[in-house]
């Protein structure tokens, strides 16, 4: 039965031959970045890896173009999915590693999977002094990791795709907010976008305010906000926000990401008249909870150690961390070391929780999600309601997503099946963080921002970590990104062809 | 065409605003704890 749902090669390719063609024709942007700026190494190398990305799709698409209105099966959608990602991640690296910031190939693949999973570990050398074009590519990578870059490619490449709606799904965003998967990924772009113009021109005059000149100021306008938006964590500069000693430039980067980890279900009630969803939608009072006492847990901790002297620094510091881990945004204030070494074991569980329970489902975000911490809080409230009153005074038990969902049996199973599977690969991520030498919190931290997409850093994640280590949250990344199910796909399909050719020989 | 417009301006308010709130619950738990 599997076999029969993941078994078609050439269609498979043909799609994932799209995305490998779009992901050639977005290099176009940071190639004009580098020619405006003169950076004519960066110009030879994106030309190189455009050519290399647009020949191989381009000859996937035309020559298995008879596939073109192929009927992909759910199975198939979501190997194109995952597919799209690992491969993608190999012709994204080529610039990176062309340009000589990375000590590795391995190293720039590490890069572009935390890119494209709106992670924002960083592998990169001397990124103080790097290209604009090279920076551009960084968080416009990050960018479109974050809306979702292969139904991205097929909204805007093809028309009347028959499988769009499996590969969107493929990519961990099942919520549909229009008739069809397509004008939902260009609604979701066009809500990025408008953003994108708002957000860059507000964070444009914030970084003139604190001492950038114009262009710079504009710069990394767009690439935080881009970086913001996207949960990513990616920064312009290796002290990250830290860079800009900005107050305003911290609390408008904190509006901007929190905005981005919103589920775009609730972005489209919003933005058409509903606006009272965002009081009564399961997932922002959930989140509200844990921002809330999760932010208490590590402000009692930092203040038991008497980190941070006045209310001010713990807000900067204490608060804007716990809101970037939550949101797994990953953006610092502080030097990574100074988690490890300065917030203490409660501080440290507090935003270790928060980057496990990341923000909403179908967003930018990482993380098991509130929406489903929602589902688990009210079984368990229904069945501790059905333990202690009479069975005729429990009613059905409701929530509330964009509109009342009855909480069924298949739900609540379906949420505590992915919040299993985040905990087991941010166990086995610590497990394998200590077998390589690492203590326990140290392990422990940096899987929780690996598994939740966030991109907080302790210190752990740097070029020279073990390769087993960098290969492992490469995958835990690519796994958490998609949330299981499409890799398992094309774990499946992989076994199959393998099986089948055992057989054939 | 102009009422959609202005829809989407409320919204974009609202969820600026929301975003406000959850930061100011983070000031004022950062306020207690710098007292």
């Amino acid at each position: 039965m599997i076999e029969r749902h993941v078994s078609r090669l050439y269609p498979i390719c043909y799609f994932i031959g799209i995305v490998i063609f779009g992901l050639g024709l977005i290099q176009m942007i940071p190639l004009i970045t580098s020619l405006l700026y003169g950076e004519w190494d960066i110009v030879y190398n994106f030309m190189i890896s455009g050519s290399v990305a647009l020949l191989i799709g381009g000859t996937a698409m035309v020559a298995l173009g008879k596939y073109r209105l192929a009927r992909l099966s759910w199975g198939e959608g979501m190997v194109v999915t995952a597919g799209a990602w690992f491969i993608g991640m190999l012709f994204c690296a080529l610039p990176y590693y062309l340009s000589g910031s990375y000590l590795s190939y391995l190293d720039s693949c590490f890069d572009v999977m935390s890119g494209f999973t709106t992670t924002g570990l960083a592998l990169i050398q001397d990124m103080d002094h790097l290209s604009n074009g090279i920076n551009m590519w960084r968080l416009l990578l990050t960018f479109v990791g974050g809306q979702g870059m292969v139904v991205l490619a097929l909204s805007f490449l093809v028309k009347g795709t028959n499988g769009a709606y499996k590969m969107y799904v493929g990519e961990a965003k099942d919520e549909r907010l229009m008739p069809n998967a397509v004008s939902t990924a260009r609604y979701i772009w066009i809500i990025s976008l408008i953003y994108l113009a708002v957000g860059t021109i507000v964070l444009w005059i914030a970084g003139m305010i604190a001492g950038l000149s114009v262009d710079r100021a504009f710069l990394h306008g767009l690439w935080i906000f881009m970086s913001a938006w996207s949960t990513g964590g990616f920064a312009p500069m290796s002290q990250s926000v830290l860079y800009y000693h900005s107050s305003i430039y911290e609390i408008v980067t904190i509006i901007f990401f929190l905005i981005g980890s919103f589920n775009f279900a609730l972005h489209y009630a919003v933005l058409t008249g509903r606006k009272k969803e965002l009081m009564k939608n399961i997932e922002t009072i959930s989140f509200t909870v844990t921002v809330t006492v999760l932010t208490l847990i590590a402000t009692l901790g930092l203040l038991q150690l008497h980190v941070y002297p006045d209310a001010v620094s713990m807000f900067r510091k204490g608060f804007y961390q716990m809101i970037s881990g939550h949101t797994t945004t990953g953006f610092m204030t502080i030097y990574a070391k100074q988690f490890y070494n300065e917030w203490g074991d409660m501080a440290l569980f507090a935003i270790i929780i928060a980057m496990l329970i990341g923000a909403s489902a179908c967003s930018t975000a990482g993380g098991f999600k509130g929406l489903r911490v929602g589902i688990i809080f009210n079984a368990f409230k229904r069945d501790v309601k059905r333990m202690v009153l009479p069975e005729s005074m429990v009613s059905v038990q409701k929530i509330h997503h964009i509109k009342d969902i009855l909480l069924e049996d298949n739900v609540i199973r379906s949420a505590f099946l992915i919040v299993g599977a985040y905990i087991f690969t941010f166990t086995l991520g610590t497990l394998i963080g200590m077998l390589c030498g690492y203590p326990f919190g140290l392990s422990a931290f940096e899987s929780a921002s690996v598994t939740g997409n966030v991109g907080l850093s302790a210190g752990l994640t740097q070029a020279s970590m073990p390769v087993v280590l960098k290969v492992t949250y490469i995958i835990m990344m690519w796994l958490a990104r998609l949330e299981f199910m499409s890799i398992l796909a094309l774990g499946v399909f992989i076994a199959t062809k393998v099986k089948k050719r055992c057989i054939k020989y | 065409m102009r009422k959609i417009f202005l829809k989407g301006i409320f919204g974009v308010a609202a969820e600026i605003i929301f975003a406000g709130g959850l930061i100011l619950i983070g000031f004022l738990i950062s306020l207690l704890g710098g007292l």
